[in-house]
């Protein structure tokens, strides 16, 4: 189906937890690394299909937070078991205040290419607000330490939204940003769920002044939106995430990754205990999460596609599935154009930039 | 006397909801062995769940216990089930009339409430024989003394003798047969009369058509006879006779004072309508007996499906719940808002929430219905025509009105005396008329008063509970039309009318139910991609005004690997929510929307 494999790694291990996230992740569990470093090694060891990588993530967690050796391993127990290809983009998350400059350089050492630091925001009170443990004088360092360990790909997570941001503090966090030497820069607007201490934290306004202001600047320097919370200089699209939104396939390693491998999805058990008994044991750690029908896959399929500003790709989407984009989905295309959410192209339909605001409401056109 | 009459006894149990009628039902047929035990499910005459459920009985029937007394005989007791709801009053009277004798059950702990009032006034009307049965003597807070003083003072029936019983706990049961043996009279020997009996309920079976519920008053009706349904005129050949037990059971005759069924073919209830009378064909009565008057449905209101596509199945649903109840009326109706449905009329607002669970229920429907309205009368300027309006979209243009009148009814409302001052104030917002008080001893009362049948069907019951912590039973019953000042109440969303929201309602509360309204609107209608006003309307006139903000956004922030099963999920539900909005223009009203309209606190 695909010449493009992916592979994700996932350190579910934090130094804390902060209150607004919901990823896999544990604290206090430091006693667990070797055991888990060493069930992971044998569980990419243990895959029975491998073949050359052209991505691998390592996420979390704070992948940054255990020892670099760690992610040594786990790196070279990848790239012996898969094999890669020469132009691999081989991507790992870290946090400003563990990310020393030994680590980065033993990261780079090992084969990565691409750091990701979870900034958030250049404001110590809103740093704190969320339960950050880092000020921005380690966002700086870390910067800079990547740099100077060789990466040239180096992403930075933003967040708008925060408790006590302003329009202004945030377009200070921004410029702090945009000059930072970073190629690429996620921005999200903080969700939580309605009964979340930090639900409606700011107003709606300023929120949406905040993300029409993002995609301006970050446009006016270079950084091109390319999915709905994603911006990247010429050349620097996060490689792991476009394949996701392209509906490639992926193999995810670790307690509580996911895979996406012969339409079906897998999710790996979330207990970090589970996950090395039954790796040690010889058993898998993986269980199905669905294999997809025809309809969900192309569900999802558009779902995905929809998130990135290429949008769905005429050519791509009917060597994938046999038919054309528009015969099978002209009405709801157009409908969707004629609210000013959408357009129709020669090659492509996208979302507008109104659309990529009410991306929800396109998608579930054709769910 | 007949050995058949002597050994015969027709009674129906009457009681006020909750007071232990349908339990003492099944005491009495577990008693008597009718239904073997291992077949009994509780409540085995309220044959629908929805009765079962909400501890009422809707559709009447009748069940033959055959009991060894005492005194050694075997008797045939015939078991007739009334209604224990105020809606169902004429159903009641149905009952009775196939009866010589009624059982009045009253709560130990409790007393005489309203419906027991009522009902027994009923059963003294219909020159039944009451015998007071008290219940729930096992209960810590039962007064049986109490109970039988209320019914010896307001009511003036001896009791002293009333089997004091707990049917929940199956103590002294065989009191109330030896009561219903010795007490009730048999009925009378009329074998050598012309045929005559009397329909008391009909219901429909697909194979066999409608099945009517009996009691022989005269003559003797055998199997493979001709008879005649009176009403119509109509004669059919019988397929079967024969009497309940635990389902039917074949007889080659009925003599008169028994109580059984005949099935004949009838295609249609309405055909055999309870109230008709049943004659030979060969030998026919002169005069039919006395029936009943036709319920006349007092609520209306626009049934809807909430998919489109489902109107055929509703109307195949109404055609069968009619089958089963006359009483319910109904025809086609179109909204702008809620498309092809139809206008239905109930008797009263119970009747129409039992319809409605039906239709879900049974018939598997997710339904929309509109505001209740009562049948207003209109009479125009320049015309002797007079309308009856049941539908806000029928209200004519107020410039061509010369008069509107309005149902008002005889509210009874019983309550322990504490309780008087919120009953009159909640009587008096509800633009009731006070007429009397009766003070029953120290601690309860009955209020009378007339009041608006439209302000009874909202929300009445509930806010009649909720002041008197549940203590407070009503009865009613239709009065009179009176001159009214009402007014019809439009909503229009992003400036056009919406119709499916429009209701009637009297000028004085036009302005409060127009903003309460308006603002349960706004928070039931999502935000969308505008800006969408929300208008309260009297003729041309605003009165009332909200607004739904636009919608900013609505995009998940992210969407990684990991995520993409659960953010799927949540995608399909906002789905499945946008799929049950109606379209209305280009704003999307979601189904509780419509429901907002229905409920308002008090």
């Amino acid at each position: 189906m695909t010449d493009r494999f992916s592979a994700y790694i996932h350190v579910p291990f934090c130094e804390s937890k902060c209150p607004y996230c919901d990823f896999c992740s544990y604290t206090g569990m430091q006693d667990k690394f070797e055991a888990y470093f060493a069930a992971l090694s044998k569980e990419i060891q243990s895959y029975s299909a491998p073949r050359a990588l052209d991505s691998v993530y390592i996420g979390g967690g704070t992948p940054s937070f255990p020892g670099e050796r760690y992610i040594e391993q786990s790196l070279n127990s990848l790239f012996a078991a898969f094999g890669r290809s020469g132009s691999c983009e081989v991507s790992i998350e870290a946090n400003p205040n563990s990310a020393t400059a030994k680590k980065l350089k033993a990261y780079f050492e090992s084969g990565a290419n691409r750091i990701s630091i979870g900034a958030q925001s250049f404001v110590p009170s809103e740093l704190k607000a969320i339960g950050r443990a880092h000020s921005p004088r380690e966002i700086f360092t870390a910067m800079e330490s990547a740099l100077k360990a060789g990466f040239e790909n180096i992403n930075l997570d933003l967040m708008f939204g925060l408790p006590g941001q302003t329009v202004e503090s945030f377009e200070f966090s921004l410029k702090n940003a945009i000059f930072s030497g970073a190629s690429h820069i996620s921005c999200y607007s903080l969700t939580v769920d309605e009964q979340h201490a930090l639900y409606g934290c700011i107003s709606e306004d300023d929120e949406r002044e905040m993300s029409s202001i993002a995609v301006k600047m970050l446009e006016e320097h270079g950084f091109f939106r390319y999915e709905v919370s994603n911006f990247a200089k010429t050349g620097r699209i996060c490689r792991h995430n476009a394949y996701t939104w392209q509906s490639q396939e992926y193999v995810g390693f670790g307690a509580a990754a996911h895979s996406y491998i012969g339409k079906a999805r897998y999710e790996n058990t979330q207990d970090v205990d589970a996950y090395i008994d039954r790796i040690s044991s010889g058993a898998s750690a993986r269980s199905l999460v669905y294999a997809q029908d025809r309809k969900t896959e192309i569900a999802e399929y558009i779902m995905l596609a929809l998130r990135t500003v290429e949008g769905i790709d005429y050519d791509r989407y009917y060597r994938r599935f046999g038919h054309s984009f528009l015969s099978s989905w002209e009405n709801e295309a157009r409908k969707l154009v004629d609210e000013g959410l959408a357009a129709i192209r020669p090659d492509r339909f996208f979302l507008s930039s109104l659309g990529l605001d009410f991306a929800n409401r396109a998608i579930i056109c054709f769910l | 006397m007949g050995e058949k009459q002597k050994f015969t006894r027709n009674f129906c149990i009457i009681a006020h909801i909750d007071h232990g009628k349908s339990t003492l039902a099944d005491r009495l047929i577990e008693m008597t062995g009718a239904i073997e035990s291992r077949d009994m499910a509780p409540q085995v005459l309220d044959n629908m769940a929805l009765e079962r459920e909400r501890g009422i009985t809707i559709k009447l029937q009748a069940i033959r216990l055959e009991y060894k007394a005492l005194d050694g005989n075997i008797y045939y007791l015939n078991l007739i089930d009334t209604p224990g709801h105020v809606d169902f009053t004429y159903e009641v009277s149905r009952s009775l009339a196939a009866c010589e004798g009624a059982l009045l059950v009253v709560d130990a702990t409790q007393g005489i409430q309203a419906q027991t009032l009522a009902n027994a006034y009923l059963a003294i009307d219909a020159g039944l024989e009451i015998v007071p049965v008290i219940n729930k003597i096992d209960l810590p807070s039962a007064d049986a003394d109490e109970a039988v003083r209320q019914l010896e003072d307001y009511i003036g029936i001896p009791a002293e003798d009333a089997p004091r019983i707990s049917a929940k706990e199956g103590i002294n049961i065989q009191d109330v047969l030896e009561a219903i043996v010795h007490k009730i009279p048999a009925p009378e020997d009329n074998d050598d009369k012309p045929l005559r009996c009397l329909v008391f309920d009909s219901v429909y079976d697909q194979y066999r058509g409608a099945i009517a519920s009996i009691r022989v008053v005269d003559g003797v009706l055998a199997s493979n006879s001709r008879v005649v349904f009176m009403a119509k005129g109509k004669p059919y050949d019988t397929d079967e006779i024969g009497y309940f037990k635990a389902g039917l059971v074949k007889s080659s005759e009925l003599r008169s004072g028994e109580v059984g069924y005949i099935a004949a073919s009838v295609k249609s209830v309405s055909d055999a309508r309870a109230g008709d009378t049943i004659t030979d064909a060969a030998n026919p009565a002169a005069e039919p007996l006395e029936g009943y008057k036709a319920a006349k449905p007092m609520v209306f209101c626009g049934i809807y499906p909430e998919d489109g596509s489902h109107y055929e199945d509703l109307k195949a649903s109404l055609e069968k719940l009619q089958l089963n109840d006359a009483s319910i009326t109904f025809e086609p109706e179109t909204s702008a808002a809620l498309g092809f449905g139809f206008r239905c009329g109930f008797l009263g607002l119970l009747h129409m929430e039992v319809a409605q669970q039906r239709l879900e229920r049974e018939y598997a429907l997710d339904l929309i219905s509109t505001v209740p309205s009562v049948v207003y009368r209109i009479g125009l300027k320049n015309s002797t025509e007079i309308l009856e309006i049941d539908n806000p979209s029928r209200y004519p243009d107020p410039m061509h009105i010369g008069f509107i009148e309005e149902p008002f009814v005889e509210a009874q409302i019983m309550a322990p005396s504490e309780y008087i001052g919120a009953i009159m104030d909640l009587c008096q917002k509800r633009r009731g008329i006070f007429k009397t008080i009766e003070h029953f001893g120290a601690s309860r009362a009955c209020l009378e008063y007339e009041l608006p049948l439209n302000e009874i069907i909202y929300d009445f019951f509930d806010a009649l509970k909720s002041r008197t912590k549940g203590y407070a039973s009503l009865d009613y019953e239709f009065k009179e039309y009176r001159p009214s000042n009402v007014v019809k109440l439009d909503f229009l969303l992003n400036g056009d009318i919406v119709d499916a929201l429009s209701f009637i309602v009297h000028e004085s509360g036009a302005y409060q139910r127009g903003r309460s309204v308006a603002q349960k609107l706004k928070e039931q209608i999502p935000r969308q991609m505008f800006e969408i006003p929300i208008q309260a309307a009297i003729g041309g006139k605003v009165i009332a005004r909200e607004t739904v903000k636009a919608l900013r956004k609505d995009v998940l922030a992210k969407c990684y690997g990991g995520d993409i099963t659960r953010k799927k999920k949540l995608l399909e539900k906002q789905k499945e929510g946008k799929k049950k909005m109606r379209q209305f223009g280009k704003v999307e009203i979601p189904q509780e929307a419509f429901m907002a309209v229905l409920k308002l606190d008090d």
